[in-house]
This record gives structure tokens, C-alpha cells and sequence, in this order.
């Protein structure tokens, strides 16, 4: 949606217009323009965020009248919000295991007798419900008026796939009191415009490879060669997939003068698992981190192995709000495990310094981290289990070297594997450059060439079939 | 109101620089001077002004077959009692690069099947070229089972080219989908869908695609209705694609992808000639589609012959020899269980009679006499088939 033509030229004329209205009207503004931002995907839904709204709004005001009941009115608000993100996302999950289930014991499978579509968004603006509701119970956050709840669940840069903001973060924000500063329309396109070409550019254009390599059928004939190159191939779309819309919506609300919290920071060069989770979809960690692990883990902090299961249960559950699958839930299993062997492996750290400060251990460590987060997007993208299994073990039992694709596929996954090796000395690099270019030049020249260079590159990659990954969540 | 002011001056030169980009295609100048570079072949070596007729030869590449069948059906019923041999095959059939001592002419140039048509039409045989570049296997499938399925285009003899690089191909392009707009064709192909046989993957991925066109909210999928958003974004795209800048960006893609395509060339040494050992699921899924059409054409009473295309003999395709005999070997085990016609033409054409592409000999594209040579070929061939029937 953010790479829609629709979408960029609606919100050059929305930003106009909100710098030329007045403080007070800014807000009933933003709010508008989020409700015809939702809307403009599907009307059906457009009024299920209000009733969370709605909902945690009571529960807020029940919390402050009644300090005694704060916990209960909390538990029940939150388990209303999972319910509704329950009852939409992982309905069909439900029957669909149940049958398994009846039908393994030879009874006659489930049937459900609706289906529902999932509405847009719903997984990310259900945690933001429930932090707030958490963070009110804890004075963490003030009670908010509705309107100003409304905002912060619906702001429509982080409507749809985050980042998941706090209302720390954001509420102080709302008044919309900054004037506007160039800084802003340079901050905002520079993010928007790589938003674009990370998308347009990179992520679709690995999409038809890995779309092929993880066909069903390709599973068990793909040599290992093959599989390693669709599992890098994954995790480097998903990656340029995600980090351009996160990009894109922090780009957008940079124009408006809100400051988004980063999602990503070249999480591939994570030095080791709890790296790569403070690098990766940063927002979401930290809600797990605070609302899920902290709370669970508290209870176990003396029992190591307790521990452990707590963290893999917490990385599983983090793997199921992603989706409705059985693949999903394993990648969360697989990150689990890998924090809880990289815990060990500090506690061996004590007993054998040297080893375990050496540039070869860290380097090591630093690549089998990487290798071992691309082999656990293969569940997340395989259709199914057994397919998961399949690539899986194909990735650790050589099954066959040599290559049986086409080589463009080999080379451009190379290529975008080298790109997100050196993004952050690019990055640096295209930093110093615009320190040293002084400010005419750098603002009517240079920087006009490098987004029309961008907008280029976005315009002959377009292809508005190819969604955002982020958005089935 | 100065930064107002800045920002307008941003705003306005990103968009003419943008605007410029678009117009000038900078991809095309770094193409040409890469080319300079490295000593490519003159562009005027690969031929435009190649005849087109839509009546006997798909003109569109696979691009718009619905169309393209429509061409073919009229002219068909408009010639009855006349034999129809319709000839499958990649690029090689549609283009033309000069050879060595060949210069352009202001006539049009005919490919080879447009030269067995002019062999063969006074003994009442029409052919059609049905062609489209890096065309798989299992769209070979796809549209000869679509062929079959309509009275109208049913052929007499339908003429598969076997190009060892072909197996190297695989899925079913996107604009083959509007095939699907047929009902009983579409029954057809999700059988093969659901058939297990190792190239089903690529028509359920054609049907997935094009159910999805045609989406409906699933519990799994995000909704989305045709809503507002989607109508603004039609209306803005259709009112972008009148203007001239725009439409230039088609152009400005294809050089990009022709320069990512002479890096490869130039500075990695791949080239299309490069020798390659096709195995595993590309081989298989090839293997399985051809055997297919040899049973769908068996079902449906129509005869299939097949040649190997000829190839440059300064090119070796194979990497090893045991590539070369798994190649032959499965031609032959095919055109043996199916009792196919085989005319074996991979070395049927002299290496001063080939094309270069780009700063090597081409291993696919042939010249003016290589075309009219292969056409001597092939007619005896088809009129040798349709005779035995």
C-alpha cells in the first residue's frame, strides 16, 4: 500500500495540507486521514480498531476508578483484545488441528460453518491495545482521552505492519505543536524513498526464486546447494520486505513531524541470537521482551532449565502472532533454542576466556548465527511441516551439491547477500558524503538526484501484485 | 515560508530529474558503453525488421495467447481441408542475428517456420509458429493441452523443438494465466495440478496466481475488497500511463536488465553459451512435461514430431558427456515409447552461419542462410510425418 502511486501522491497533498492547518485542527485531521487510510483497504473492517478503542478505553477508566479491581479489568480487557485477534487469525487454525485431532481418533472432522477475512493490521494494533492497557494498570500511562487513544491505535504510518509503538512514544506527540523544519521533508523522503527501492528493487525481485524453491514439490529435490541459497533468498526478501515498510512509515511520519521508533538496524550482522533480536523487528521484541518474557521469566529465575522452557515457549508464542501455522510456531522454537544454547555457551565462556574472547570464536559465533537465522526462515515461508523438514534436513545432510536452478538465481541472491554485507558502510558512507556537501547544493542538487534516482528505480520495479510480506500478519 | 520555499525547490527538481531519468534511460547509455568496452557485436547484427503475421505465427511471444489462438482459429477456418502443423519452440524461432558476412535489408527477414510455410503451403499445408522466448516445458504443456482441448485449433501435426537449454526452464509465465479464463481448460489444468507428476507445482502455482487475481477474503489472506484505495489507485495508474515519460519506463527496465545482463557477461564470463549439467528437479519437471505432451497429443489423435534444435557449433551446451547422452537418451526413450518422429538437427547448421551475441558466438540465434537452411531441413521432415499418417 505504501508502494502504491495512489499512496505517494495522496500523502504529498495530505502533508500540504496538514502544515497549512491551524495547531488545533491538526489532530481530528491525522485522525481522518488514518480512518480513510484503513478504510481505503477494506470498509468491512474499518471500524474494528474503534472497538478495541472503545474497549480499552472502559477498561482504562475502570482501572482508574477502581485502583482494587486495576489487575482484574486489565486481564479481562486483554483477554477480550486476544480473543478478537483469536477469533480472526487463528479461527481456522483451531478447526483445522481440532479435525486433525477428531479425525486421528477416528471421529468425523470439524466443520466450521463461516469464514472470516482477517482484517489488516488486526495483530499489530491488538498488542498496542494491550500495552496500553498494561501500561495504564502499571502508571506507565496516563488515561488518555478517546481521542487521543484513537490516534495513537489508528496513527496510519503504523496502522498496518508497525512499528509497534508505545504510548510513551507516541501520545506526547499528538499535539502536533512542532512548526515545520526542512529537516523533516529531508529526514522523511530520504526514509520513504529507500522504503521504495528496498522493496521494488530488492525484496520483489527475489520473490519469484524463492516463490519457485519453495514450491511443495521442489522440497525434496532441491540439493542442499539449492536450499541454502532459498533460505538466504528468503531471509533477504523478508528482511528488505519488512525494513521498506517499516522505512516507508517512519518516512511518513517523519513528514508530519512524528518520530517513529526504529524497527531494524542490519540485523544480519547481529554478532550473535540476542543480537540479532535486539537488530530484528526491534518494536516487537521488546513488547515480548517486557510483556511476555519479563512477566513469565520472573517466576523461574531460579530454576535455569524452567528458564529455558519459558524463553522457547515465549519465542514459540512470538512465532504463532506472525501466523496460523504449524511453521511458524517452529521458527519461533528454533530462535528459542538458539538463545537458550547461546546462554550456555556464556556460561561456558566463564570456564574458558580465552576461547571464548578470541577473534575465531567470535567471528564463528558471528557466522553461525547468521547461517543459523537464515535456516529458520525455512519454516516460517515452507507451505507446510513436512516440507519444513524436508529443506531442513537437506540443509544439515548433504543431499546433492550442485546448483539446478537458473544461475541468475545463485547471482542475485549473491548480489543482494554482498549488499546487505556492506549496507552499513554504504550507509556511512552516503552520511559523510552529505556532511561535506554544503547545504544549497546538497539540498537542490545532490539530494533531488539521489531520490530521483530512487523514484527511478521504483518506478520500472513496479509491481503492485507483490504486497508487503508484513501485511498477512 | 522559507523552508515552504525549500521545499518546493526539492520537491520540483526531484520530479524533473526524475522526469529527465526516465526520458533519457541512463541504463541504455552505461549498456553502450560496456558494450564499447568489451567488443560486442553491432546492434544492427540482431535483426528488427523480422516479418510479422498474426495469422501464422504467435507475434506476441506468449504474451497475449488468447488473442493469438483467436488469429490462428480465423485463419484456420478460413483455409479448410488444409493441413495445420503448428511448430513449438523458444527464441530461436522468432529471431534472427546476422551471421559473419550477412548485412541488413530494407526486406523483411523470415525465420525458419515462415520458410517451411512458404515451402509447404501449395501442397495445402499451413504452419504456425508458436513461439516465445526461454518457453518451459510445462508451458509447452499448457498450451498444447489448450490447442487439443478446441476444435478450432486442433492441428494435424504439432512440431516440438527439443533444446537441450530448455530443460533448464521451468514454471508457467504469468501472461499464460488468461488461458485459464477457460473453464473446461482450467478443470484441465488443475488435474495436472493435483496429477503428482513433477511439474504439477507449476500449474498449481498458475492457478493459485490466478485465483488470487480473482481473490475472495480467506481467513488466512488479509481482506480486501475493490475498494476505494484500489479505484483511486486504477484511475491514477491509467491517467499515469498517458503520459509519455511513463510509458518510457518499460524502456528504461528492459536496459537495466540488459546491463545486469552484460555484467554477468562481460565481467563474470557467464554467458548462455556457458556449459551447464542440468540434473535434479529442472531436469525432472522437463522430463515429465514432455513425456505429457507425447500422451496428450496420443489421446487426442494428433501426431507430435519432434527435432533438436540446432546449435552453434563452436558453443559445447554440455558440461560433461554424460549431459550430452542423458540429453539423447531421453530423447530417444521418449520418441521410442511414443513412436515420435525425431529429426536431429543439432548439428545441422555450419559455425560461419550463427550470430554473435553480444562479444561471443551466439548458441541459439542464427543467420539469414542458417535460417533458410534449416527450413530445407525441417519441410522434408513435416511433409515425410504427415504423409506416414
Amino acid at each position: 500500500m505504501f508502494n502504491s502511486y495512489a499512496y505517494l501522491i495522496l500523502l504529498l497533498a495530505a502533508v500540504a495540507v496538514f502544515w497549512l492547518l491551524p495547531i488545533v485542527l491538526r489532530r481530528w485531521y491525522v485522525l481522518a486521514l488514518s480512518i480513510a487510510f484503513y478504510a481505503s483497504w477494506t470498509w468491512t473492517y474499518a471500524a474494528l480498531p474503534f472497538l478495541i478503542c472503545a474497549g480499552i478505553f472502559i477498561c482504562a477508566r475502570k482501572m482508574a476508578a477502581r485502583p482494587r479491581h486495576a489487575r482484574t479489568v486489565m486481564c479481562a480487557g486483554t483477554i477480550v483484545v486476544l480473543s478478537i485477534l483469536v477469533f480472526f487469525k487463528y479461527w481456522q487454525f483451531l478447526v483445522d488441528n481440532i479435525s486433525a485431532i477428531l479425525q486421528a481418533f477416528g471421529q468425523s472432522p470439524a466443520r466450521t460453518i463461516f469464514a472470516v477475512g482477517l482484517p489488516l493490521g488486526i495483530s499489530f494494533y491488538s498488542f498496542e491495545a494491550i500495552s496500553y492497557l498494561i501500561d495504564a494498570r502499571q502508571g506507565r500511562a496516563k488515561n488518555l482521552s478517546f481521542q487521543d487513544l484513537c490516534l495513537f491505535v489508528t496513527f496510519w504510518p503504523h496502522l498496518l505492519a508497525g512499528p509497534i509503538v508505545r504510548v510513551r512514544e507516541l501520545v506526547p506527540q499528538l499535539g502536533f505543536k512542532k512548526q515545520f523544519e526542512i529537516n523533516m521533508l529531508i529526514q522523511g523522503l530520504d526514509r520513504l524513498i529507500w522504503g521504495l527501492v528496498q522493496k521494488n528493487v530488492i525484496a520483489n525481485n527475489l520473490a519469484p526464486w524463492v516463490d519457485m524453491g519453495f514450491l511443495p514439490r521442489a522440497a525434496g529435490a532441491n540439493t542442499t546447494v539449492d536450499n541454502w541459497f532459498f533460505a538466504f533468498a528468503f531471509g533477504l526478501q523478508i528482511y528488505f520486505d519488512f525494513a521498506a515498510y517499516s522505512n516507508m512509515a517512519i518516512g511518513s511520519a517523519c513528514l508530519i513531524g512524528i518520530t517513529l521508533p526504529e524497527n531494524f538496524k542490519f540485523p544480519y550482522h547481529a554478532a550473535n541470537p540476542v543480537e540479532f533480536w535486539s537488530r530484528w523487528h526491534m518494536t516487537l521484541s521488546r513488547w515480548i521482551r517486557d510483556y511476555l518474557f519479563f512477566p513469565v521469566s520472573a517466576r523461574f529465575q531460579r530454576s535455569p532449565v524452567a528458564l529455558s522452557f519459558s524463553l522457547v515457549g515465549t519465542m514459540a508464542l512470538m512465532g504463532l502472532w506472525h501466523g496460523a501455522g504449524w511453521g511458524f510456531v517452529l521458527w519461533g522454537v528454533l530462535h528459542g533454542v538458539y538463545l537458550v544454547l547461546f546462554r550456555i555457551w556464556e556460561r561456558m565462556g566463564t570456564s574458558f576466556p580465552a576461547c571464548h574472547t578470541s577473534r575465531i570464536c567470535s567471528l564463528a559465533l558471528r557466522l553461525g548465527t547468521v547461517l543459523a537465522v537464515m535456516a529458520a526462515w525455512v519454516p516460517f515461508r515452507a507451505a507446510t511441516l513436512h516440507q519444513s523438514l524436508v529443506m531442513l534436513s537437506s540443509l544439515a545432510i548433504p543431499h546433492g551439491l550442485r546448483p539446478s536452478y537458473s544461475i541468475n538465481f545463485y547471482l542475485v541472491t549473491t548480489l543482494v547477500t554482498l549488499f546487505a554485507a556492506l549496507e552499513p558502510m554504504l550507509a556511512s558512507w552516503l552520511r559523510s558524503i552529505e556532511k561535506r556537501v554544503v547545504a544549497p547544493p546538497n539540498l537542490f542538487l545532490l539530494r533531488p538526484a539521489m531520490y530521483a534516482f530512487g523514484l527511478l528505480l521504483f518506478l520500472i520495479f513496479d509491481d503492485r501484485d507483490n504486497q508487503f510480506i508484513y501485511f498477512q500478519f | 515560508m522559507k523552508a515552504f520555499a525549500i521545499t518546493a525547490g526539492v520537491l520540483t527538481n526531484t520530479l524533473l530529474l526524475t522526469a529527465a531519468l526516465l526520458w533519457i534511460d541512463p541504463f541504455a547509455g552505461i549498456n553502450s558503453v560496456l558494450d564499447a568496452a568489451f567488443g560486442a557485436a553491432p546492434k544492427w547484427t540482431q535483426v528488427a525488421n523480422i516479418a510479422r503475421d498474426p495469422r501464422i505465427q504467435d507475434i506476441y511471444h506468449g504474451e497475449h495467447p488468447v488473442i493469438t489462438f483467436q488469429y490462428a482459429a480465423e485463419f484456420w477456418r478460413s483455409q479448410p481441408g488444409k493441413r495445420r502443423v503448428v511448430l513449438i519452440g523458444n527464441s530461436q524461432m522468432f529471431s534472427l542475428s546476422l551471421a559473419p558476412g550477412e548485412f541488413p535489408q530494407t526486406a523483411l527477414e523470415h525465420t525458419y517456420p515462415d520458410l517451411v510455410m512458404a515451402r509447404l503451403e501449395s501442397e495445402g499445408v499451413l504452419t504456425y509458429r508458436l513461439a516465445a522466448p526461454g518457453l518451459s516445458y510445462s508451458e509447452a504443456l499448457c498450451e498444447i493441452d489448450y490447442l487439443l482441448g478446441h476444435p478450432d485449433l486442433r492441428p494435424s501435426l504439432i512440431v516440438l523443438q527439443m533444446n537441450y537449454q530448455t530443460f533448464w526452464n521451468g514454471g508457467i509465465r504469468d501472461s499464460l494465466l488468461e488461458l485459464l479464463d477457460d473453464g473446461s481448460f482450467r478443470q484441465q489444468a488443475k488435474q495436472l495440478a493435483l496429477s503428482g507428476r513433477p511439474y504439477a507445482d507449476d500449474f498449481a502455482s498458475a492457478i493459485a496466481k490466478y485465483e488470487e487475481r480473482d481473490a475472495r477474503p480467506e481467513s488466512t489472506k488479509p481482506a480486501q475488497q475493490y475498494s476505494f484505495g484500489s479505484r483511486f489507485e486504477n484511475f491514477t495508474r491509467q491517467e499515469l500511463a498517458a503520459v509519455a515519460v511513463f510509458e518510457r519506463g518499460h524502456r528504461a527496465k528492459d536496459s537495466f536488465e540488459e546491463m545486469l545482463y552484460r555484467a554477468r557477461t562481460y565481467l563474470l564470463r557467464i554467458k548462455p553459451s556457458t556449459a551447464r549439467s542440468i540434473q535434479g528437479p529442472q531436469l525432472t519437471r522437463s522430463q515429465a512435461a514432455v513425456e505429457d505432451i507425447a500422451e496428450s497429443c496420443r489421446r487426442a489423435g494428433v501426431r507430435l514430431a519432434i527435432f533438436t534444435a540446432p546449435v552453434n557449433p563452436s558453443v559445447s551446451l554440455y558440461r560433461s558427456p554424460e549431459d550430452k547422452w542423458r540429453f539423447d537418451g531421453f530423447i530417444r526413450a521418449v520418441s521410442e515409447r511414443y513412436r515420435l518422429p525425431v529429426a536431429d538437427l543439432e548439428s545441422s547448421v555450419a559455425d560461419e552461419l550463427w550470430g554473435r551475441q553480444l562479444n561471443g558466438p551466439d548458441p541459439l540465434h542464427m543467420g539469414r542462410r542458417a535460417q533458410a537452411a534449416v527450413a530445407t531441413a525441417v519441410a522434408p521432415f513435416i511433409r515425410k510425418v504427415l504423409k506416414e499418417e
